[in-house]
């Protein structure tokens, strides 16, 4: 017998990129199952903390490979269907392609619509889905953990060589002063905001999503991203 | 459904594109949605021009994105003809454009699973598995009846096709077994539609030419056709199913299916059923499977269509309706679970 449902907890981990348009736009809702899987869910934060960093990018390098894509069988997945009303077919041209799927044994539930395709927008749910409950079950071991590992040495390799090059920008400096500065500053940086800093690792970003933004880099898009409700 | 008070308001909050749009998709969330799309359209054109060295600027972008938006939310003018595609499948690009149907997600759905279900079951497709384990047995056609291997070829033949997604849907699908092949055609009385299904057939050859899979569109009308002597495996089709009772009623089809899409290409019912099952017989095909308005649909169709020989079942997509009718000959292998 499962005792399910002890503490709800809506989680709202909207995964988008500054870039907002070609992320996946996931929604994921977890209730907490707890005699299943006796997690504490602390972990939870940090999926929140971390939703904005991952992006969908493929390893660049063999040594630095993630772990495979977890899977879970079909037959603890429930696809939930959001009922549009009226008798659809010819009669109706939906593009809404939303598909919601529910993790039986644990109640865990995760939405998609990242495309326009219900075919696509599935398979990226159950990854999605699969992917969440590897998370939970080994944070560390993990491929999201391992993919957040190593965004997070790129985001400080990044912050390094970006305050390297504002130096520069900003004058000629001694060398020396130049390398004190750097050596106390190096710390500080995964605690600074500097806007030209989170530029330079959108551009990251969105070259590594293969999406070109160039036309619009470095300004606020009014009306154009809709689905970032993060700025 | 009505729009929820205040909706407009709160929608125009966050931006103007998106108030647009709230009045045809009726949820800001769709709405969220469909603008999202529209700007990855918007940017992916304004890129291309870019890099052949026209002249692209922000404000140009931003009134292409307010301009589809105003399309869409105002007008009611479907997303796929304004994007100009529609992805379907596992990986396919369906082109769309006015004079020709738009592929539901219905259609998807239920071509999906009855391609799998082939792919998974059918002798022709299961039988390959072991003649690669064992060369000897299938020379000797050990468990197979010959009627089942007479070719090596799996014909399929889609009626009504109109963009070609079902007929490309398939193709992908039906990977065939080594040494055999997929052949599918596609049959429509537009020209229009042949010319974009036979456009998209060039788009996404990738995806079946590399298994020797061949795709084919025919300019026919399937009350004049003779496919005696084609030796089809099986008969999909989406075809006009709409009754006219319904295609004028606001409560059954939406404004927006009745100004933008062709009306030949919904407008029909009982009298379609009857030649398909018709051409069924004569070219003595195995297997029919269609999309149906409802289970009502069904009914009419089980009573005028299905002869002692057939047997029927049918098929509900995930929103609960009844949306597949499927027939196949008694005598033929039931692979359909």
């Amino acid at each position: 017998m499962n005792c399910f449902v002890v503490m709800r907890r809506r989680l709202t981990a909207v995964l988008s990129s500054k870039t907002a348009s070609k992320s996946l736009v996931f929604h994921v809702t977890n209730r907490l199952a707890e005699s299943q899987y006796g997690n504490s869910y602390s972990e939870l934060p940090a999926i929140r903390s971390h939703a904005r960093t991952i992006s969908s990018s493929t390893p660049r390098c063999k040594k630095d490979a993630l772990p495979p894509r977890p899977s879970i069988p079909e037959d603890e997945i429930e696809e939930v269907f959001i009922k549009g009303g009226g008798k659809g077919g010819q009669k109706i041209n939906k593009t809404n392609s939303k598909v919601q799927l529910r993790h039986i044994p644990t109640g865990l539930v995760v939405s998609s619509q990242a495309t326009r395709s219900r075919e696509q927008n599935r398979k990226l749910a159950r990854r999605e889905l699969a992917e969440e409950l590897e998370f939970l079950q080994d944070p560390e071991n993990s491929r999201r953990g391992q993919k957040i590992k190593q965004l997070q040495k790129k985001k400080a390799q990044q912050r390094k060589k970006a305050i390297r090059r504002d130096k520069e920008r900003r004058g000629l400096e001694p060398v020396e002063e130049l390398e004190a500065i750097e050596s106390g500053a190096g710390e500080d940086t995964s605690a600074g905001s500097d806007p030209t800093f989170g530029e330079d690792t959108d551009m990251k970003d969105s070259a590594e999503l293969g999406f070109k933004f160039d036309l619009i880099k470095g300004k606020h898009n009014k009306g154009g991203d809709g689905g970032d409700s993060i700025n | 459904m009505r729009l929820r008070p205040g909706i407009i308001t709160r929608a125009w909050r966050e931006s103007s594109n998106l108030a647009q749009l709230v009045p045809e998709v009726r949820t800001i969330e769709s709405a969220r949605s469909e603008l999202r799309w529209i700007t990855e359209y918007v940017h992916e054109k304004m890129t291309d021009r870019a890099s052949k060295g026209m002249k692209v600027s922000e404000s140009d972008l931003q009134s292409k994105i307010s301009h589809l938006c105003y399309l869409r939310g105002q007008k009611g003018f479907p997303l796929q003809y304004l994007l100009g595609s529609q992805p379907f499948g596992d990986s396919l690009d369906i082109k769309c454009r006015r004079g020709v149907l738009i592929p539901r997600w219905e259609t998807e759905e239920w071509g999906i699973k009855i391609a799998q279900a082939i792919r998974r079951s059918h002798p022709f497709f299961t039988a390959g598995a072991r003649e690669g384990v064992d060369q000897l047995s299938a020379e000797t056609g050990s468990e197979m009846t010959v009627s089942e291997t007479r070719s090596p070829t799996f014909k399929v033949l889609d009626l009504c096709t109109g963009t070609g997604c079902l007929a490309l849907l398939f193709a992908e699908q039906l990977r065939p077994p080594m040494g055999k092949s997929v052949y599918v055609e596609g049959v429509d009385i537009s020209q229009n539609a042949v010319e974009l299904a036979r456009r998209n057939r060039a788009i996404n050859a990738g995806v079946f030419e590399q298994y020797g899979t061949s795709v084919v569109f025919t300019y026919a009308d399937i009350f004049a056709l003779d496919i005696s002597s084609d030796h089809f495996d099986i008969i999909i089709a989406n075809p006009p199913y709409v009754s006219e009772e319904h295609y004028y009623s606001c409560r059954h089809t939406t404004r927006s299916v009745r100004r933008f899409e062709p009306k030949h290409a919904l407008l029909g019912g009982i009298d379609f059923y009857r030649k398909i099952f018709q051409l069924a017989r004569e070219g003595a095909v195995p297997a029919v499977v269609c999309e149906v308005a409802d289970q009502w649909q069904v009914d009419e169709i089980v009573e005028e269509c299905i002869d002692d020989e057939l047997e029927a079942t049918r098929m509900s997509d995930s929103a609960g309706t009844v949306r597949t009718v499927i027939a196949w000959r008694k005598e033929s292998s039931a692979w359909i679970i």
